[in-house]
Parts: structure tokens; C-alpha cells; sequence
């Protein structure tokens, strides 16, 4: 079970960096508020 | 970096659960803040477009507007609660203004309208995209042209997509005006008058709240 939770964040976390990593590529997102992207991420 | 107290306590909590480092923290902040502001600001839109019987025009204003946004940027208000009220209302607005006009409009008028709108958003997009923000931005030469490259990219396919509207599908005027307005809208946010705009409704002491 303890195992299958730590799958789970995972992929959770795997997901939230993938989204990250194409929102911070993309110019801005449909919101009128941009959230300061973090420093590893700026290019 | 701050983000907002949710984006920061979840993001901790998945780092504690998984062992990550401190950086990775900041990354997932982030991307929980985009993700859910995006989901709510849509939410909003399209709960207030159906409250006001313009669902298909909010739908579409909002995905011409996220098709050209995403790779051209714009204006940005600094609060992300008057950025969901900005975004739950100028979506259904410019559905229901889209909707309205239709109904009396001649098509030499409207087909004028369309002609000039996508005239004068080509010339802005061309000059100014992409307009980044201090929150975001745009550091390498390379990425700037890329974006410049999808944005005309986006744009083009948006004006075959209209033009093709006008050949292939009966009475289809609404739908061309939703898209139309949802162009206008994204090259106006990108003018200096659009980040003005944004200045004037950040001035406003309504919905300050960072968190």
C-alpha cells in the first residue's frame, strides 16, 4: 500500500513538472495572471 | 518566488511524500498555480457564458484567445483573483457583444469588420509578439523568434479557419465573430493601450488579496 501511494505521488509530481516545464516554454497561459516562473526554469 | 498559500503547501507536502529537493518545491509551486488559476479562470468563464446563454461564443472566444496567447503573451493584471474576475467576464462579453452584433449587422459590414479586424491584429502580432512579463521572461533570441514563428503559425490558421467558415458552413457569421473578437482581444493585450488597460484595473483597490 505504501508502495503504491509513493507511485502515486510520483506520478503526480512527474505530471505537475511536465506541465510546468510546457508552461514556462509557452509565452503565457489563458489566465491574465502570470505566476513568477522559477529561475530553473526561465530561459 | 511566492505563490499562492495552496500552490506552496501542496507542493511541499508532494516533496516530503516522494524526497525531493528544495528546487523541485519551487517547480511544482508553480505548476500548480498555473494549473489550477487556468482551470478556475475557465471554470468561471464558461459558468458565467452559459449564465448569459452565450456557452458555444465563450467557448470559442476562449480557445482563439488561449491559440494565440499561449505563444504571444500580453498584458497581465499583478493579482490573480482580479485576473479571474477580468477573464470570468470579458470571455462572455465578447461572446454576447459577438452574438448581438450579428443579428443587425449587413455582411459588406460585417465582412469589412472581419477584413480590418484581421488586418490590424496581423500588424500588431507581426511588431509585437511575443510580450513577455517580469514574472516570465522571454531571455534567449532563440525562443523569442520561436514564438514570434507559432504565434504568425496560430494566427494564420485562425484566418484560413474564418475564411474557410465563410465557404463551407450555412449562417456561420456567429461563429466567425466569436473568433474575431477573440483575435481582437488577443492583439489589443499586447498593445501598450492593453498593458495601460491592466495598469488602471490594477490601480483599483478591489480584490488585492495575494492569497
Amino acid at each position: 500500500m505504501k508502495k503504491l501511494t509513493y507511485w502515486m505521488f510520483s506520478f503526480a509530481v512527474a505530471g505537475l513538472v511536465f506541465l510546468a516545464s510546457v508552461a514556462s516554454a509557452s509565452a503565457c497561459w489563458l489566465g491574465h495572471y502570470q505566476p513568477q516562473v522559477p529561475k530553473s526554469l526561465q530561459k | 518566488m511566492s505563490y499562492l498559500l495552496f500552490s506552496t503547501r501542496i507542493a511541499s507536502y508532494l516533496v516530503r511524500k516522494t524526497n525531493l529537493n528544495e528546487e523541485k518545491e519551487e517547480v511544482l509551486a508553480y505548476a500548480i498555480e498555473v494549473l489550477s488559476l487556468n482551470l478556475l479562470n475557465v471554470t468561471l468563464s464558461l459558468l458565467i457564458g452559459y449564465l448569459l446563454g452565450v456557452l458555444p461564443g465563450t467557448l470559442v472566444c476562449l480557445l482563439t484567445v488561449a491559440a494565440i496567447r499561449i505563444f504571444a503573451g500580453g498584458a497581465h493584471s499583478n493579482s490573480p483573483w482580479r485576473c479571474a474576475a477580468i477573464t470570468a467576464l470579458v470571455f462572455p462579453i465578447m461572446g454576447l457583444i459577438a452574438k448581438k452584433t450579428t443579428i443587425f449587422i449587413q455582411p459588406l459590414a460585417a465582412d469589412t469588420f472581419m477584413a480590418v479586424s484581421f488586418l490590424i491584429s496581423f500588424a500588431v502580432i507581426y511588431t509585437l509578439a511575443p510580450v513577455d512579463s517580469p514574472s516570465a521572461p522571454i531571455k534567449s533570441k532563440t525562443r523569442r523568434k520561436r514564438l514570434k514563428f507559432f504565434s504568425l503559425s496560430s494566427f494564420a490558421i485562425i484566418t484560413f479557419s474564418v475564411a474557410l467558415i465563410n465557404y463551407s458552413i450555412q449562417s456561420g457569421k456567429e461563429l466567425q465573430f466569436y473568433i474575431t473578437f477573440g483575435v481582437l482581444w488577443s492583439s489589443f493585450i499586447l498593445t501598450p493601450v492593453g498593458h495601460k488597460l491592466f495598469q488602471t484595473i490594477d490601480r483599483l483597490k478591489i480584490l488585492n488579496r495575494k492569497e
